[in-house]
């Protein structure tokens, strides 16, 4: 016997949640099932994974098909339905709301064996109260009993109603949106990933886009490839990587309009659109195009911008660069400033920039675009290959998307101000190396080192070092052995900044293999930066060793020569300084030349002791002597002594020498003397070729020559025939050398040197030599003439040197000095504390001082007592190194008339750049300035009047700013002169009329023809008043408009009187036409019905009626247009159409009204025009019937069209009365009516013929007639032809 | 009163009894009325095919009768032609909608030619 326990005996029932206690205490002994006890195991088994599982689970089991089920699957079946019935009931009692549904299947896997699977299957349930739709996903698999039979069905499911239903809610959300996107006006458009597929995209987005339907579903690489080289995939790809939405206000885009690539401006937002997951899977794009708005704001900021530029700078040239499109806008001036006189484009500006500036310019471009700003100046070569140089200023503006749109610049001529820096920079340029080429030794230095930073030739050569030696080294490293001496000196001036002066300084030197002591004057200056700290010395040094010891050395070696003059045997004597003054005389002189005592001729001028000298040769020879430093040495010289016994002629042979200071400088000369007059007596003989040629090859780059004046035959040095470009062993004749000379230079300058020479013995010119193929050769020519015993001339010697370096330099030089002393301005210098130093001739016209009463006074002494204090603002500016341009002020002249000037004052520097004095260029513009008070006056007087008078005046510059209203306008607007300036006019203008207006405006500003517009103009109280507005553009005398002067008349009354009058006229015409309307409808009715009563008389007189009322209808109708054409308001609605088509037509009809003439149509062409179909009708009508009207006689009207170049000519031809002559000019007059006796019968009211003119002329035609009295007219209408 | 071919609105009764009569010999069927306030009381019983409308009225203006009426959905199949003698008429009259306009005075001929076209239509 076995114990069984409860809780044992149903393992399988054990746990199971709140269905496992339901199963175990079910009674179950009264279902089919019985007693657990008796359950197969399959059903245990079964029940115990079902229990046990967390996964809804349901179970058929047995032919009854009894429910068990789990805790999983209990929420499914809601509240209030089946739950807990249904364990243990048979399917069909547990679902009979599904058993159609269900059994099949239970009943095909019973059968079969085979699991089924079933999706999201709609199986509506009761629960909670009532039948839900419920959606399962779920299996039914079979569970094979111990018999092998299958005994019950096993069900997994789970309910997916919620899934089901979001996923049908968001499909239905989807359409929602797609269909709202699809019809919104906004341009809307969804990307799906990363290739940005075109997914959604409404009418609105395609339009914006310019493409058609068939980018949905393309790439937008593929479907949108201007977009390449745009930011926008860019800017999609941000927003699909980061999320973040992006707005694009104004954007720049460029999109296909019309089959081109066009700048459009759209406003738009890029926004994520995220899975549910929250990953970005799309872009949502909406926007739409703002083009017409930007362009127009654009426009107004564009002329606003040029506007105001051009009147900050009426000097200066004004250009505007659209960047986008290229378009360019260039002021009047700008073409000025390139040299055209008239407009050029872009190009023809670029042409002119200097080749060497080019790249710099387009370098600047490119920067500017960066930095929004360009300054730079630049050259440009005019065509009289001239160069000038521009200042370019300019700024870039950007669109709203960041990209730069347009470049607005000026351009100012700079030449003078360049040409003024470089002349400046030129001197500092030759000062500098007048310094490094100056004769005395200057070396400057730095620092407590003294390192040398500077030295020129003479210092070097002074020290025997090379530049590389010294340059940039210590000074005692290079030059020890001075340290001694001058370190101590340099250390003291570095210290105080006192400068040290040296004279004959001694100073040992190593120098040319030895050491000497040299001497030196010198000075040590302190050089001083700009806070006056001493940073270095210059040294400035001239050497005087030789001086110095020559001047030891002449005590001695005056006495030694003394000595040797006082013991020569042959005559000699010492002559001192100019007035050659005896110092000494040995005995042999004073005995048997001179013939006197020691105490009569000793300090005494030689002239004085002996008189008659002074009417010979010699003095003039001594002199010569004297101031050449050239021994003169003389054999047979004649001479005349007065002696004791009388005047007694001497032959002497004798020399006159020099006598030299240690410095060089003569003294006095050394005259050597012998008398040889016994010896000449016997001798003849003058000179000798010898002596001559000896003469002739003295000195290196001198020529000498020496011509005889009898035979005109010349002797000359080599080097002179080089000079007059031959070969040097050439020997020239007299004749030879005059040829190569300049023809312009022979008779002004030498033949009048010559005769000159003749009369004074001296030879003196400069003049140019030509020799072949090469530039003029300067000369100068010196010579000495010499004359026989009888005063004739007999022989000119002298020396010829070539000066042409030195010409070229004075050249340059008086060149120079020529544009400074001619230019109009003035030009002054002056130093630090106003001393004037130089004055121009400019300078002299405008304060009328004289160069000599003027230098060196302060130049305070041209500045009005009350402006002294702008000197010490200059001075202060110039120490600082400012510049000070363009100053305008007032200055006094010689006389005290105040003078009206512009001041440009520069700082002058020195090598070490510091500011020594200024240079002041001074223009005088009082005139300009009494032009200005001038205008300023006859502005003042032309506003007190513009102000006083009852219309509105305006004024505005050549841009279209309006600058100036008048009185009338602020009244009438209430608003200020300054708000209007502010706001513009356009704001007062009605709305209807602002458009056209501005539009109107511009033309004008940009043709310069009379403005002219009829407008509203708002006034304080917010009414609006017609007024006519009419601007003439005031020309200079080049024709360039200076002012644009306006004027607004009230037009108020007569417009409204007008429209009125236009009203009454038209609803005139309405009621006369009312009455006519009712005959002519009952009239022609009657007609009709009487075609059957055929009543002859009644048919006539309504027939007549019909036509009465037929030309009372014409007749108001003319009245009307003749009202329309007086008040111009006769409109015509233009359209293209074959002229002979409508012409045949109107023949045809007219023909059919007037049988009583044959009217012939003859079509030789039928061209288009563009005009008012029924306008032309009502002429060619009218030409018709007046055809007919005066052609009472004969029956023929010939109507013909053809074409003759661009127009379409129609012309009828009647053989009719005709027009006289007097007559025939006024027949399109209003009113006008033949005169005549047989006119009087001829009805009609005179207005058709004008009527028909005023139409051909609306429509820009002609229309004239050709007319012989009695024979008839020929009318003739011209149209512009379109073909 | 009876369902016709054409209503017609005219403030000149000498006009609407000579259209009338016209009209009538063109073979329509036709109703006339001389007030706005006439017309809107005659046009649910006679649900015309077209309205003859002259544009001023005396105190009223034909066109803002025809701006309504073009308005009113039901009236949408109505053709509406508009008359006046007035010179700058025609344009005014169709931007209010009219489908037609005929200047007076009028032809009879092609007053018929343009009723049939508009009937046809």
């Amino acid at each position: 016997m076995s114990i069984e326990f409860p809780e044992m005996k149903h393992t399988f029932l054990a746990g199971g949640g709140e269905m496992g206690a339901l199963t175990r205490s079910k009674n179950w002994g009264q279902t089919v099932l019985g007693d657990i006890d008796y359950w197969p195991q399959s059903l245990r088994t079964t029940l115990g994974i079902l229990l046990h599982s967390k996964f809804p689970m349901f179970l058929f089991w047995g032919d009854d098909l009894i429910c068990f089920y789990n805790d999983a699957y209990r929420p499914s079946l809601g509240r209030e339905g089946k739950h807990p019935n249904i364990l243990g009931m048979p399917g069909v009692q547990a679902w009979p709301e599904i058993w159609h549904v269900i059994k099949p299947l239970i009943d095909r896997v019973l059968s079969t064996g085979e699991a089924t699977w079933s999706e999201d299957q709609l199986i509506p349930i009761y629960r909670n109260g009532r039948l839900e739709d419920v959606y399962w996903t779920f299996s039914y698999s079979a569970v094979i009993d111990e018999k092998g039979k299958a005994t019950g069905v096993f069900v997994t499911c789970t309910e997916t109603t919620s899934t089901v239903m979001s996923n049908q809610r968001l499909a239905e959300s989807e359409r929602n949106f797609r269909s709202l996107v699809l019809e919104s006006p906004i341009s809307t458009a969804v990307f799906r990933t990363k290739q940005f597929i075109v997914e959604v995209a409404n009418e609105a987005a395609l339009e914006l886009w310019g493409k058609t339907p068939a980018i949905i579903g393309q790439s937008l690489f593929d479907g949108f490839p201007e977009l390449e080289n745009q930011p926008y995939i860019d800017l999609l790809r941000n927003v699909y990587e980061t999320g973040i939405t992006y707005e694009g206000k104004e954007n720049l885009v460029m999109l296909r309009r019309d089959g081109q690539l066009r700048p459009c401006y759209v406003t738009f937002v890029y926004k994520a659109i995220r899975d549910a997951a929250g990953t970005i899977n799309g872009i949502l794009t909406m926007g739409y195009e703002v083009t017409d708005q930007v362009l127009a704001r654009e426009r107004m900021e564009a002329l606003e911008e040029r506007a105001r530029i051009a009147i900050d700078a009426n000097d200066i040239g004004v250009y505007d660069l659209n960047l986008q499109t290229g378009e360019a806008y260039f002021s009047e001036k700008m073409h000025l400033l390139y040299g055209y006189p008239d407009p050029i484009d872009k190009e023809s500006y670029i042409e002119r920039v200097h080749p060497d500036d080019k790249a710099l310019r387009l370098e600047k471009i490119a920067e500017s675009i960066e930095t929004g700003k360009m300054q730079f100046e630049y050259r440009i070569v005019l065509p009289d290959g001239s160069i000038r140089w521009l200042e370019a200023h300019s700024r870039v503006f950007s669109d709203r998307s960041g990209n730069p749109s347009r470049r607005i610049g000026t351009i100012q001529d700079v030449t003078d101000r360049k040409l003024f820096n470089e002349k400046l920079a030129a001197s500092e340029n030759r000062f500098r190396n007048t310094i490094m080429q100056a004769p005395i030794g200057i070396m400057s230095m730095e620092g407590p080192d003294f390192i040398v930073t500077m030295v020129n030739e003479a210092y070097l050569a002074i020290v025997d070092k090379t530049e590389q030696a010294m340059s940039g080294k210590p000074l005692f490293a290079t030059l020890p052995e001075v340290e001694t001496a001058v370190g101590p000196l340099l250390k003291t001036v570095l210290e105080t900044g006192i400068p040290y002066y040296g004279n004959e300084f001694p100073v040992v030197l190593n120098r040319f293999g030895s050491s000497r002591t040299a001497y030196f004057n010198f000075v040590y200056q302190p050089q001083k930066d700009a806070q006056g700290n001493v940073t270095g010395i210059m040294v400035i040094a001239h050497e005087i060793t030789s001086q110095v010891e020559a001047r030891f050395a002449v005590e001695e070696s005056r006495r030694k020569f003394s000595d040797l003059v006082m013991h020569s045997p042959i005559a000699m004597t010492i002559f001192r300084g100019p007035e050659f003054v005896v110092e000494i005389a040995n005995e042999t002189m004073l005995n048997t030349i001179w013939k006197k005592k020691a105490e009569e001729v000793i300090g005494r001028s030689i002239l004085e002791v002996f008189p008659e000298l002074k009417n010979q040769k010699y003095p003039e020879l001594l002199r010569n002597v004297f101031t050449t430093g050239q021994s003169h040495k003389e054999n047979d010289a004649l001479a005349y002594v007065q002696q004791p016994e009388g005047m007694k002629k001497f032959y002497l042979d004798f020399e006159y020498a020099p006598l030299r200071q240690p410095d060089g400088s003569i003294f006095g000369i050394l005259v050597t003397v012998n008398d040889v007059t016994e010896r000449f007596e016997s001798r003849a003989m003058l000179e000798d070729a010898e002596s001559r040629l000896r003469l002739a090859v003295e000195g290196t780059g001198l020529a000498t020559w020496d011509l005889n004046i009898q035979t005109g035959q010349i002797l000359h040095s080599p080097r002179l025939a080089v000079i007059f470009g031959f070969d040097a062993s050439t020997q020239l004749t007299h004749g030879q050398l005059r040829e190569r000379m300049h023809p312009g230079d022979r008779v002004d300058i030498i033949e009048k040197a010559f005769e000159k020479a003749l009369r004074t013995g001296t030879y003196y010119y400069e003049a140019r030599v030509l020799v072949p193929g090469e530039l003029p050769r300067w000369i100068r020519t010196q010579g000495k003439m010499s004359y026989d015993e009888r005063g004739n001339p007999l022989r000119l010697l002298g020396t010829v040197i070539d000066i042409t370096e030195k010409k070229a330099g004075e050249e340059q030089q008086q060149r120079l000095a020529l544009i400074v002393q001619t230019s109009d301005d003035g030009i002054i210098s002056k130093s630090i504390d106003g001393i004037i130093t130089s004055w121009n001739e400019g300078a002299q016209r405008i304060f009328r001082f004289m160069p000599e009463e003027i230098i060196g006074k302060n130049i305070k002494t041209l500045i009005p007592p009350d402006r002294l204090a702008e000197e010490d603002e200059i001075i202060r500016r110039l120490k600082k190194g400012e510049r000070i341009a363009h100053f305008q002020s007032k200055r006094v002249d010689k006389f005290g008339r105040i003078i009206d000037v512009s001041l440009t004052i520069s700082p002058l520097r020195d090598n070490h750049g510091n500011v020594i004095g200024a240079s002041k260029i001074v223009r005088d513009i009082t005139r300009e300035k009494q032009v200005e008070t001038l205008i300023r006056e006859s502005e003042q007087r032309f506003r007190l009047l513009a102000d006083n008078m009852p219309q509105f005046v305006w004024t505005a510059t050549p841009a279209g700013e309006i600058n100036y209203y008048n009185q009338t306008v602020c009244d009438y607007t209430g608003l200020s002169a300054a708000t209007l300036l502010a706001e513009g006019w356009s704001q007062m203008v009605h709305p209807d009329e602002r458009e056209e207006n501005i539009t109107q405006w511009l033309e004008a500003i940009q043709t310069g023809i009379p403005y002219r517009v009829e407008h509203r103009i708002r006034s304080k109280d917010g009414d609006y008043r017609w007024y006519l507005s009419t601007a003439l553009p005031q020309k200079d005398e080049n024709g360039a408009i200076h002012v644009w002067v306006g004027t607004s008349a009230d037009i108020d009354d007569i417009k409204k009187h007008d429209q009125q009058k236009d009203d009454f006229i038209k609803m005139a015409s309405h009621e006369l036409k009312t009455p006519v309307t009712t005959i002519k409808g009952y009239v022609q009715l009657l007609l009709k019905m009487n075609q059957a009563a055929k009543d002859p008389f009644l048919a006539n007189s309504l027939q007549t009626i019909d036509k009465q009322v037929f030309k009372l209808t014409k007749l108001i109708t003319d009245l009307l247009d003749v009202t329309k054409i007086e008040t111009g308001s006769l409109e015509m609605n233009p359209e293209y159409f074959p002229i002979a088509t409508l012409v045949k037509e109107i023949t045809a009809d007219v023909q059919t009204t007037s049988s009583s003439h044959q009217l012939h149509f003859i079509q030789e062409a039928d061209p288009m025009v563009y005009a008012d179909r029924d306008r032309i009708a009502q002429v060619i009508i009218n030409l018709l019937t007046n055809a007919i009207k005066y052609s009472p006689r004969s029956k023929e009207v010939t109507i013909k069209v053809f074409a003759q170049e661009a127009a379409a000519l129609i012309c009828v031809t009647d053989s009719g009365i005709g027009i006289s002559k007097e007559d025939l000019p006024r027949i399109f007059d209003r009113f006008y009516r033949a005169a005549g006796k047989d006119e009087k019968t001829f009805p009609g009211f005179g207005i058709g013929l004008f009527i028909v003119n005023e139409i051909i002329s609306l429509h820009k035609g002609r229309i004239w007639a050709e007319s012989e009295k009695d024979e008839g007219s020929t009318f003739f209408v011209s149209l512009p032809s379109h073909q | 009163m009876n369902q016709v071919d054409i209503v017609l609105l005219d403030d000149d009764k000498d006009i609407c009894l000579m259209v009338e009569a016209i009209l009538r010999f063109g073979g329509y069927s036709v109703q006339s009325s001389s007030s706005p306030d006439g017309l809107f009381r005659l046009l649910p019983e006679a649900t015309p095919r077209l309205l003859l409308m002259d544009m001023l009225l005396s105190g009223a203006d034909g066109r803002d009768v025809c701006r309504k009426l073009k308005q009113d959905i039901s009236a949408a199949q109505l053709k509406i032609v508009m008359m006046s003698a007035h010179p700058d008429a025609e344009r005014s009259c169709r931007e209010a909608g009219a489908d037609d306009f005929i200047a007076k005075p009028f032809d009879m001929d092609v007053f018929l030619e343009k009723i049939n076209t508009n009937l046809a239509s």
